[in-house]
């Protein structure tokens, strides 16, 4: 009733009128508004929820579906989920597992039995299925139903990637095997899993609102609604977060000072899954000469780049895998700007007066402020940069069509597996994600042995030499794993692993 | 002003007096224009996404394609078809009121735009009623007191508020109206099926998208308000010995309503393409945050089957303009 008090003492009668029909609908409103819910921006709608298809909204997926084993909250350290017993056999090859008992499925699609397993894990691989996660599971040769709740999978060959991002994350979700024959192609929107959260409505571009599943077999969570909004622009939800309509939203880094003198607040600062990197092609001169991209190396002010782009929020990256995932590189060495020996070596290459080059970049203010950062930092040795805006969609097919030398800055949304990480940069991905074109043998060869390593000390040498090859060809320049900010008010106690969040484990402290 | 030449120009082929045919006549060419206008539309529409560049593939499945999956996604978009073939599915397919479905969810794009198209007509149309309630009195009211002080407010404000674009409009109402005095709510639609929720969660974005439009119609109106006075009619009301103020509302007003109408009609496009970004400033649903998206993730059928529903709803609103003009200027409904 506030609105109709302020109304009234502006006399404004149009307005009195129009207020107190309206603060009546307010109280209609609020009168309904019994449940514990959290209000959250969702940066994009979803698209898919069906785990063998979403590449969008994978803290939803982790919300809705269960898992053979999960991450700890805000950690990533494996624990049981679905699973009661969960054994990998020496070789690597037989993961044998048995399941808890009462795990239901949403909306009363019945019991968890082993056959939803089988069901769920084998559908990625079907080719008819034409998952996006068929290669987080390709080496799955089938599921043996050994009980109601016990089965074993059976591999062709040990994968390593398996127990970091198949079985805990999205490919590994299990779906209730009823439900999908029943609802076919509408399972991508009406999802049916087992976790503590059921999609219980959602109104594209406007809504979608995660309804506490009463019968979740484990500890169930405080919040019996959690609303999604996806608001794309973070400055809009920032104004949402201000007015109270969001108890969570990720901000953008400029807006950290702000909040953090803000007593009421929390401010979240995580590290993303992600690297960003100025890349040039390899393919065509100037670049295909090391020299030139050592000078760039010397030339480039990383860290006025954090600054400048990152509102000097991430560390930097002095290498490809970041701090936290297997084959984190902690000795790599930082490259300070030193325009002396970017002469010397620019001279050596045999380009005294340096040359005049192009650097494509989206609107985005990152890709635009960095483009700009480089720009001044080579002309300072003579190299030209004519920066090309390319609208963000049409940038991939740009970049991997050109056929003059570019420069360009990108960032690469990744995974917990460094498997993932690496194998942007094969000789595989040329002509489709490796944008550097560039390519060296061994590098290769360590990747695919280091997919299929189990040892961890092993594996964690190889994603090492790995980039120690990378560097010593000065093949690309690492700039930083970048930082996400989310705040949130005292209402809600939000975690996250990663960047992603765990709803399932989101708090309402009271 | 163009416009308004346009406007008169057709007035004086019927002043003549039209009959009961004639106006049917003029209905059915009207219709059949109406017709061809959405048909064209349509096939350049479709030429265009052609063109645009970024493959949907990569765009929509990211790094994750397999090229089959690839594969399968063009085949779903008919991307491997040549484009007439593409043109004359889609064609087909709308006759028979089929939009197409989501690539990536299965869901019928009819369903989609149809749920959104309500939200931008409402506002879209709240936004004209605001404009027009405001901006025509203001207008008629600038003129009756032509060049006097209140006629050089009003022209100032008008201007300003034509100068003011509705994204910033938006913004600024959102910080002040929301969130600094917390009169309005900040976003969405309003609560499904409860109308005052709705109605409350419209103001702020329809008056950030009037805002300009008042400014706008008060300065049509105004000139068209003098233009009618300098009518015959006008002289002869006058010699009458009727009050000046019943000349103006009662009779000028009329005549000078007629460029006012086309206008709201062409603008009412305008408002659809302005309430793409009210919409997603407001984080309200609509067929303007439908098609965004869709072409930023590259979801062809989406843009199309929302594009054909806006050159539709867009010539509609033309052809009612139109029409409307008989009914409402005397010169033009037989006598």
């Amino acid at each position: 009733m506030k609105i109709s008090k302020s109304l009234l003492k502006r006399g404004l009668l149009l307005v009195l009128v129009m207020a107190l029909v309206f603060s009546s609908g307010i109280v209609v409103y609020g009168a309904g508004d019994e449940v514990v819910k959290s209000r959250m921006r969702l940066g994009e709608d979803i698209e898919n929820l069906d785990p063998a298809h979403l590449v969008r909204g994978y803290d939803i997926a982790l919300a809705l579906y269960n898992k053979l084993l999960k991450y700890k909250p805000g950690s990533s350290e494996l624990v049981n989920d679905a699973a009661e017993e969960f054994n990998v056999s020496d070789d690597g090859k037989v993961i044998t597992f048995k399941l808890k008992e009462g795990i239901m499925f949403h909306k009363g699609y019945g019991e968890m039995t082993a056959e939803d397993v089988k069901f769920s894990f084998e559908r990625i691989i079907d080719p008819e299925q034409n998952s996006e996660y068929a290669a987080d599971w390709q080496t799955l040769d089938h599921v043996e139903i050994t009980g109601k709740y016990s089965g074993k999978i059976i591999l062709t060959e040990p994968l390593a990637s398996l127990l970091v991002t198949t079985i805990p994350f999205t490919p590994g979700s299990i779906i209730s095997k009823k439900a999908y024959e029943e609802l076919g192609n509408k399972f991508a929107t009406n999802p049916i899993g087992s976790g503590p959260y059921y999609m219980e409505k959602w109104v594209p571009e406007q809504e979608l609102i995660l309804g506490r599943f009463e019968d979740y077999f484990g500890q169930k969570p405080n919040i019996e609604q959690i609303e999604l909004y996806p608001i794309g622009d973070k400055n809009i939800s920032e104004m949402n977060f201000d007015k109270g309509d969001l108890d969570v939203t990720e901000i953008s880094l400029d807006s950290i000072d702000r909040y953090e003198s803000d007593s009421d607040v929390d401010v979240h600062i995580l590290s993303t899954l992600k690297y960003g990197f100025i890349g040039f092609n390899h393919k065509y001169a100037p670049f295909d000469n090391i020299n030139v991209r050592k000078a760039l190396r010397y030339a480039i002010d990383v860290d006025m780049i954090i600054n400048g782009a990152y509102s000097g929020v991430p560390k930097r990256a002095n290498a490809m895998i970041a701090p936290g995932i297997l084959g984190h590189w902690e000795d790599a060495p930082q490259y300070d700007v030193n325009l002396e020996k970017a002469r010397e070596l620019l001279e050596k290459a045999g380009y005294p007066d340096g040359f005049e080059v192009e650097m494509i970049s989206t609107s985005n203010p990152l890709y635009m402020n960095t483009s700009q950062i480089v720009k001044e930092n080579l002309r300072k040795i003579g190299i030209e940069v004519n920066i090309k805006l390319i609208e963000t969609s049409a940038w991939y097919e740009y970049v991997g069509k050109e056929s003059h030398p570019i420069m360009f800055f990108e960032t690469f949304s990744l995974t917990l597996d460094p498997g993932y990480w690496v194998e942007w940069f094969t000789t595989d991905q040329v002509g489709k994600w490796n944008f550097l074109k560039w390519s060296n043998s061994r590098y290769d060869e360590l990747a695919d042995k280091a997919a299929v390593t189990m040892d961890l000390e092993k594996r964690e040498e190889m994603y090492i030499e790995m980039q120690k090859i990378m560097d010593e060809e000065a093949a690309i320049i690492w700039i930083t794993n970048g930082a996400k900010a989310y705040v949130s008010n005292k209402r809600v106690d939000p975690v996250f692993l990663g960047h992603y969040n765990q709803y399932r484990y989101w708090k309402i402290v009271e | 002003m163009d416009q308004l030449v346009k406007i008169n120009s057709k007035n004086i082929v019927y002043k003549g007096g039209v009959d009961d045919k004639l106006m049917l006549k003029y209905i059915l060419r009207r219709l059949l224009v109406t017709l061809i206008t959405v048909l064209g539309a349509t096939v350049i529409l479709f030429i265009i996404i052609q063109f645009l560049p970024g493959d949907p593939a990569t765009v929509i499945l990211g790094p994750r394609a397999t090229p089959e999956i690839i594969e399968e996604l063009r085949a779903k978009m008919w991307l491997d078809q040549p484009v007439y073939v593409q043109l004359f599915r889609f064609l087909y397919n709308i006759i028979r009121g089929d939009l197409g479905t989501d690539v990536l969810n299965y869901m019928p794009v009819r369903t989609l735009v149809f749920n959104a198209l309500p939200h931008t007509i409402v506002l879209a149309i709240t936004s004209i009623f605001i404009a027009s309630v405001i901006g025509i009195p203001l207008g008629t009211y600038a003129a009756a007191y032509k060049n006097s002080l209140a006629d050089k407010i009003t022209g100032l404000l008008s201007i300003s508020m034509i100068a003011i674009p509705a994204f910033l409009a938006g913004v600024l109402f959102l910080l002040f109206f929301s969130v600094y005095l917390d009169w309005f709510p900040a976003m969405g639609g309003g609560k499904e099926g409860d109308i005052i929720s709705q109605i409350w969660h419209l103001i702020l974005p329809a008056g950030s998208l009037a805002l300009g439009w008042i400014g706008y119609l008060a300065r049509i109106m105004r000139a068209s308000v003098l233009e009618e006075m300098t009518e015959d009619y006008v002289r002869t009301a006058r010699s009458k010995g009727l009050r000046e103020r019943t000349v103006v509302f009662k009779h000028v007003l009329r005549g000078a309503l007629i460029p006012v109408i086309a206008v709201i009609g062409v603008g009412f496009g305008n408002l659809l393409g302005g309430a793409v970004i009210t919409e997603i400033i407001f984080h309200r649903p609509g067929l303007g945050t439908l098609i965004y998206h869709a072409i930023q993730s590259r979801n062809y059928p989406i843009v199309q089957g929302g594009l054909i529903i806006a050159v539709l709803l867009y010539s509609l609103v033309n052809l009612l303009a139109d029409l409307s003009y008989s009914f409402i200027d005397p010169r033009v409904r037989s006598d």
